[in-house]
């Protein structure tokens, strides 16, 4: 092995300048890689977060709440909510004191709702003109009478959701006065979102009772993020590819540049199995340089991206900030892809290599 | 004297061109054997084959009675780690010092990296003051003094040079020759090819080969 590595060390740096464009490659790669994969993550995780930093995470129909969950009843009801002459569609979301005390922080102004109070979304507010204080009617069910209703709270606070969606339509209630308009359900809130479904599932087990995550409520936002993980697969496979192509056809040059000091060596008594190890270590050393160059460029531009904030619209991405998350695992599976490629690239090559008959090239020089 | 290499009844050709038409040699340990012929005479095809470099239509090479060639890729390579070869063009990798070019060889003979020995080599060729310039910073005498130290370094059984002068003016003819000379005083089994017949003096048996065959192969009185 030492031989290998040490000529495979030698015909790199005496080859320098035919290895510049695929290092080139792969550093570039594997930068762009970076930055692009962490600017889907961000989106990915905006989303997720603004999506579930309000909306239950897992809705069961079942009365008992489970303890090994973060749980509360909550009443969520569809209605119409009437300010002056103008009439919008909304949604009530009747919360306990536990959900209240949760949420507290999404106030931008005021307080949460008591008995005969409300919380309205901002551009709910900025649409319908509403102030803390300000009455409004609300129509929906009456659950004891079965019929429709108007019932009118005074404003105690604005509440800003993240969404625009939550914040145009939401409408916080004290439970006591949800009560009246529909049946309570359970609600969870997990650590982790993405693991909806899995307690979805645990809940309807334990409790025997219909539950619901919200992937399954938000199927759309669903999906997009699963488009986003798919699109970022398939462009990390084309610049991976594209980056494996340069290695191998520098490889290739440098079998055919080198096929008498291949003959040499294989004169010398240099196996086969040793001759295409070096042509394989040749484009593993490029890009492992690259891959390290290319990381490093792109954490450094990751971080001033964070660091500027770049300003994006928010009514169009749901964020306000350019967002980007680097995962360790998108940096080690983009790495060892990489490395894997530009192994794979060089099998032909240092086939070939392999392949030279020291006779018929000594003999021909 | 016991017989190192055996060569029986080989047969090479290039596509239509038969080079070498059932030849046959028994080479024992301690021999210098030069091989002589005109040009195309199949000199350099049967020392390839006799080095393991090429491998032949039919007919085998022995050495200390194993079959060497035809024999498997790995088998092949083995054997070339323990035989040496001197060429006519040096064949000296130009992308490594002359040191380093000895301490390769070293290396792929599985032998340890000895500096010393390299050196002990280098001194030996007198290019000990070289060792650490690359090959393209020397003139072609200098090149084959280093070809013969890395042959050297691995201590090999038998020594095959392949016109070991053949780019070499008079001076520099004669200084490598006496160094193989030396080397076959030493006690090695040298297979040298020339049409030069100065370039054989001392050689203990002469073999001419005339298109592809032996014309003979007695050895010197």
């Amino acid at each position: 092995m030492r031989e290998t590595l040490f000529l495979a060390r030698r015909f790199i740096t005496r080859d320098k300048r035919h290895f510049i464009f695929p290092f080139l490659a792969i550093a570039v790669g594997t930068m762009g890689l970076l930055v692009i994969l962490s600017v889907i993550r961000g989106f990915d995780e905006s989303l997720l977060k603004t999506l579930t930093s309000f909306y239950p995470h897992v809705v069961s129909f079942s009365p008992s709440v489970l303890e090994k969950f973060d749980g509360g009843k909550m009443v969520l009801s569809e209605s119409v909510v009437m300010a002056g002459d103008t009439v919008k569609g909304c949604i009530l979301f009747g919360i306990d004191e536990k959900l209240q005390e949760r949420f507290s922080h999404m106030i931008v102004k005021g307080r949460m709702p008591l008995k005969g109070e409300c919380v309205v979304g901002k551009d709910l507010a900025s649409t319908l003109m509403l102030r803390e204080g300000d009455l409004i009617t609300v129509v929906t069910g009456d659950l004891s009478t079965r019929k429709i209703k108007s019932f009118r709270y005074t404003i105690s606070g604005i509440a800003d959701f993240g969404i625009y969606q939550y914040n145009s339509r939401v409408i916080i209630l004290n439970i006591s006065d949800a009560l009246n308009i529909a049946l309570p359900l359970t609600v969870y809130y997990l650590s982790d979102p993405r693991k909806a479904d899995e307690v979805a599932r645990y809940v309807e087990n334990k409790t025997g009772a219909r539950a619901l995550s919200w992937l399954e409520l938000n199927a759309t936002y669903a999906k997009a993020i699963k488009i986003d993980e798919f699109f970022a697969m398939i462009i990390t496979i084309f610049v991976v590819m594209l980056s494996g192509f340069g290695v191998s056809n520098s490889v290739l040059y440098s079998v055919m540049n080198r096929r008498k000091q291949i003959a040499i060596l294989m004169s010398m008594g240099m196996s086969t199995r040793q001759v295409r190890t070096i042509f394989i270590l040749i484009p593993l050393a490029v890009a492992f340089l690259g891959i390290l160059v290319g990381v490093t460029c792109g954490m450094v531009i990751i971080s001033m991206m964070k660091l500027i904030r770049i300003p994006i619209p928010s009514d169009v991405f749901l964020t306000e900030h350019l967002p980007v998350l680097v995962k360790f695992q998108d940096v080690l599976f983009s790495s060892l892809f990489m490395m894997g490629i530009a192994v794979v690239f060089s099998l032909l090559p240092s086939s070939l290599a392999s392949k030279v008959d020291p006779g018929e090239v000594l003999r021909s020089e | 004297m016991n017989e190192i290499l055996k060569v029986e009844d080989v047969h090479r050709s290039y596509g239509t061109q038969q080079v070498l038409k059932g030849v046959s040699i028994s080479i024992m340990a301690g021999e210098f054997v030069g091989i002589m012929g005109p040009s195309g005479s199949g000199k350099t095809t049967l020392l390839h084959i006799m080095g393991g470099i090429l491998s032949p239509d039919s007919g085998t090479v022995n050495y200390n009675g194993k079959q060497v060639n035809p024999a498997s890729l790995n088998l092949r390579a083995a054997y070339r780690r323990e035989v040496g070869f001197v060429f006519q063009n040096f064949n000296i990798l130009n992308e490594l010092t002359v040191l380093e070019n000895l301490l390769l060889s070293m290396m792929v003979a599985h032998l340890p990296c000895d500096r010393k020995e390299a050196m002990k080599q280098l001194r030996y060729v007198g290019m000990e003051h070289k060792a650490d310039a690359y090959p393209d910073e020397l003139s072609m005498g200098e090149l084959q003094r280093v070809a013969i130290a890395r042959c050297m370094v691995r201590n090999p059984s038998i020594v095959f040079a392949d016109e070991p002068t053949g780019s070499l003016d008079t001076a520099n003819k004669e200084l490598v020759m006496e160094i193989f000379r030396d080397i076959h005083k030493r006690g090695k089994t040298l297979v040298v090819v020339s049409h030069d017949s100065n370039t054989l003096k001392g050689a203990t048996r002469i073999i001419e080969l005339v298109d592809g065959r032996i014309f003979n192969g007695e050895p010197l009185r």
